[in-house]
């Protein structure tokens, strides 16, 4: 090839007390190129992004930019040789405006030092601009959704004369609109020639935006293949190393009794939301950022008690006002953000695991440790989870295994209702196998399911039927057989179910 | 299965802010702390004239600020200090020792004005420095660090004077504190020009802005080449020799150094800095609305005073007020980010 890679790693190897993070990992960037990487969890994507991102340093091995050997030491050092790294945690001053964020330490300033804030706004407007985006650079950056702050650090990136930009897991936290206008600033910055890492669970947006894929797998080079040249099940097979035929496990049950209905919902997010889950499906839900999925599910369990509105438990009407009611109706709630509501990070697995049961494991006022270590190990092997032992602190698991906690914190209690809210986020294809069988294993133990999910094959081969959200309303409720990824997008994006009735009760 | 990536249908370029300009005007200006205080300011002064003849007029407003003045220097730096992210509680100490350290130079050592001006400076310069090393090196949390140094320098302050106040201050050093230029006393003129250049610093220089960035998100100045550590050190060495200027100065206009004065000054301060704007949080704030928030609970003294209250009732007026005021912080701003 004659062009010069624009980042070129040759043999990395990056160990880590107890394992081998990368063993000699050859990677190449092309000017005007989007190059995906993809792997299980702890296949060693995150450890070759950070040692492109000089927050690590590898063992061996060797990292030309443009050419020319470099040691990088340090994500300021990296971004002096123009590659900057938008991570997932976004880096940025929330309390600060929107231009002193795109020029974050490098504003514009006079001989003496101040700041030239006019030159400095008006910088930022044309920045943004050429992503389509009308924001106030004055304003404070909390003020916008995560998508917004996204692209302002996306912006930043550019502003600092970035070549290569690194992009880990960018979609994680922004719905599938918002994707594409992501999307739409990478093909900008593609014609601008720069070279665009793209760090990603998700394949349908790895095949929708990239040129070409590099797989990893236990640390290892699986191989660079080009995009156009391979399909999904190739690159699940690279990943995985076997054939996936099947990624979902079997529906066999379908509705039986309403165990949880919703009639007329109304709190902050989300309006006259009326739906019904029974026991024996799965229920999918489905909406873009913004639809009022995740608030929902937040009002049924009484974290954010619902103004208006009926909540019917087998029948019965119930009122949630606490997480503890919905507990004693036998709801449980599995969050979207795992490590901010769902795990207590710090604590070990196990008291993770038997916080919902902390009455039902105490003698009198005392907690009994051999039922607590007994429950939790029984836990461990039920589930699954990977881990040295039940004393292992949560924040030292891997994203699927804290999720199998999670469930195993759940599932101790029997729940009647499971909300899951996005259950395989950021988790890797073979844990996400896992939990979707857990969920079904569920249901077909009779436990109504409600997933919360925007990923879109996700629900079509998890869905009973499949509730899509917009705009805080249910725009239609809709059959597995009727259930296509087009169908329920057309849902998300506007079309009004004409055989709802007005009052968008649910056909029962 | 089809490979489906993101339906095309959708439309790529929508404009995020569909806020109206007019609303969005003034929903900054109501953002800005500092406008909000001045009428605040105003309308208790208002009323203030209307309720008592003793309010309105020159010599009441010269005590005010006599009053408040080297409070002022205080509140500069923990504005600093808060505004990146971190608050210093050993402040009230620091004044009574710098105070004493300066009157000891003074008398039983003679020395020069300027060797006790120093030398009341070096402690503010040791105690900050001291403050930064442990709470950016060691990392313990700036409460702790800050409150272990609170007790030392108190401690040291009463133990090398035996609890006695050191008295007989040359007349020339006390006129640092209690001389006037044209009528205008001089500790006015001092906390006047300092806030003024510390204000423009914190708004408009580089160099201070990365304050705002430690306070707002370490780890985003981290990778933004900001050295956080050296920053946050800095500002507590900046906030400890501003204290110990104030409290020398103060000596000087008191003629003693008094080893119990000042107790309780650090959680006045910290309460002036929020109601003025600054988050315990960090990353908000600046050093003039610091200064609003001090002159409004200069004025809620003064007017218990002028009222005939006994002064041991201000806590509960400022304490209600520090409380009230960061309760509607919290509304309105969760307000803002749900609209």
């Amino acid at each position: 090839m004659s062009v010069t890679p624009l980042i070129e790693a040759r043999g990395i190897t990056k160990a880590f007390p107890g394992t081998l993070a990368l063993d000699q990992v050859d990677f190449q960037l092309m000017p005007g190129e989007i190059h995906a990487l993809v792997g299980e969890n702890g296949a060693g994507k995150s450890t070759l992004m950070l040692v492109m991102a000089g927050v690590h340093q590898p063992d061996s091995g060797e990292l030309l930019v443009k050419g020319q050997p470099v040691k990088i030491h340090d994500p300021n050092e990296a971004q002096q040789m123009g590659i900057s790294t938008v991570f997932q945690d976004l880096a940025l001053a929330p309390m600060m405006s929107v231009a002193e964020n795109v020029f974050t330490n490098s504003q514009p300033v006079d001989k003496m030092g101040f700041v030239r804030f006019p030159d400095m706004f008006a910088a930022t407007t044309k920045a943004l601009e050429q992503f389509d985006v009308q924001i106030n650079p004055r304003t404070p950056l909390y003020l916008y959704n995560v998508a917004v702050q996204q692209i302002v650090e996306i912006a930043r990136a550019i502003q600092r004369q970035a070549q290569v930009l690194i992009l880990d897991e960018p979609t994680s936290a922004i719905g599938e609109h918002e994707t594409e206008r992501l999307f739409h600033c990478l093909e900008l910055l593609k014609e601008q020639d720069l070279g665009v890492i793209y760090v990603s669970h998700k394949l349908d947006e790895v095949f929708a935006i990239s040129d070409r894929i590099t797989v990893l797998k236990d640390g290892k080079l699986v191989g660079t293949v080009k995009t156009a040249e391979t399909n999904r099940d190739k690159i699940v097979h690279m990943m995985v190393g076997r054939e996936v035929d099947r990624l979902f496990p079997e529906r066999n049950g379908g509705q039986h009794e309403p165990v949880l209905e919703v009639r007329n919902l109304s709190g902050h997010g989300y309006h006259e939301v009326s739906l019904t889950v029974h026991s024996g499906e799965v229920l999918c839900l489905f909406g873009l950022t913004g639809s009022g999925r995740t608030e929902l599910a937040r009002g049924i369990f009484g974290s954010e008690p619902p103004s208006e509105g009926e909540i019917l438990m087998h029948r019965k009407p119930v009122k949630i006002g606490h997480p503890s009611k919905a507990m004693e109706l036998g709801i449980a709630y599995i969050p979207e953000d795992r490590k901010r509501d769902g795990l207590f990070l710090e604590k070990s697995l196990k008291e993770n695991i038997i916080v919902t049961r902390l009455r039902a494991l105490s003698r009198s006022i005392f907690l009994n440790s051999a039922k607590i270590d007994a429950q939790a190990n029984e836990a461990v092997s039920k589930l699954q989870i990977r881990t040295s032992g039940i004393e292992q602190r949560a924040s030292s698991l891997s994203g699927g295994n804290q999720q199998k906690v999670l469930f195993a914190k759940w599932l101790a209690r029997n729940p009647k209702v499971l909300i899951a809210d996005e259950p395989t986020r950021g988790i890797d294809v073979g844990a996400k196998a896992e939990v979707h069988s857990l969920l079904r294993r569920l249901a077909n133990d009779g436990a109504a399911v409600l997933m919360i999910s925007s990923e879109l094959p996700e629900i079509i081969g998890m869905n009973d039927r499949t509730v899509v959200m917009r705009e805080g309303r249910v725009a239609g409720i809709l059959d597995h057989d009727q259930a296509t990824q087009e169908e329920i997008a057309a849902y998300a994006l506007g079309k009004i179910d004409t055989t709802l009735p007005p009052t968008m009760e649910e056909k029962i | 299965m089809s490979n489906p990536s993101v339906p095309a249908s959708m439309d790529s370029s929508l404009p995020v802010t569909t806020r109206s300009r007019l609303v969005e005007i003034f929903r900054s200006i109501m953002r800005v702390r500092e406008i909000f205080m001045v009428i605040l300011i105003i309308v208790i002064c208002i009323f203030m004239s209307i309720l008592t003849p003793h309010f309105l007029n020159v010599a009441n407003f010269v005590a005010i600020m006599r009053g408040f003045a080297m409070e002022g220097l205080v509140v500069v730096g923990m504005a600093t200090l808060l505004i990146a992210g971190a608050f210093d509680l050993s402040v009230g100490s620091i004044m009574a020792l710098s105070g004493i350290i300066a009157a000891w130079l003074l008398t039983a050592a003679k020395m020069p004005y300027a060797v006790a001006m120093l030398g009341g400076l070096g402690v503010g310069l040791l105690s900050g420095t001291i403050n930064g090393i442990v709470v950016t090196r060691i990392k313990v949390n700036p409460l702790i660090a800050t409150l272990g140094m609170m007790s030392v320098a108190r401690g040291i302050a009463l133990g090398f004077t035996e609890g006695h106040p050191v008295i007989n201050i040359p007349q020339g050093f006390a006129f640092i504190g209690q001389g006037s230029v044209l009528g205008v006393p001089l500790i006015i003129i001092y906390m006047v020009v300092i806030v003024v250049i510390a204000d423009i610093l914190m708004r408009r220089a580089r160099a201070f802005r990365q304050l705002y960035y430690v306070g707002s998100s370490p780890n985003a100045a981290r990778l933004s080449g900001i050295n956080v550590d050296r920053v946050m050190f800095l500002a507590f060495i900046g906030s400890g020799v501003l204290t110990a200027l104030a409290g020398v100065i103060s000596m000087a206009r008191l003629t003693s150094g008094v080893p119990t004065a000042f107790a309780g000054v650090e959680l006045r301060m910290i309460a002036a800095c929020v109601i003025g704007g600054c988050s315990l949080s960090g990353g908000e704030g600046t050093i003039f609305g610091a200064i609003l928030g001090l002159i409004f609970m200069a004025l809620i003294t003064n007017a218990l005073t002028l009222f005939g209250v006994s002064i041991y009732w201000e806590g509960v007026v400022t304490g209600t007020i520090l409380t009230l005021a960061v309760s509607f912080d919290m509304i309105s701003r969760r307000r803002l980010k749900a609209s």
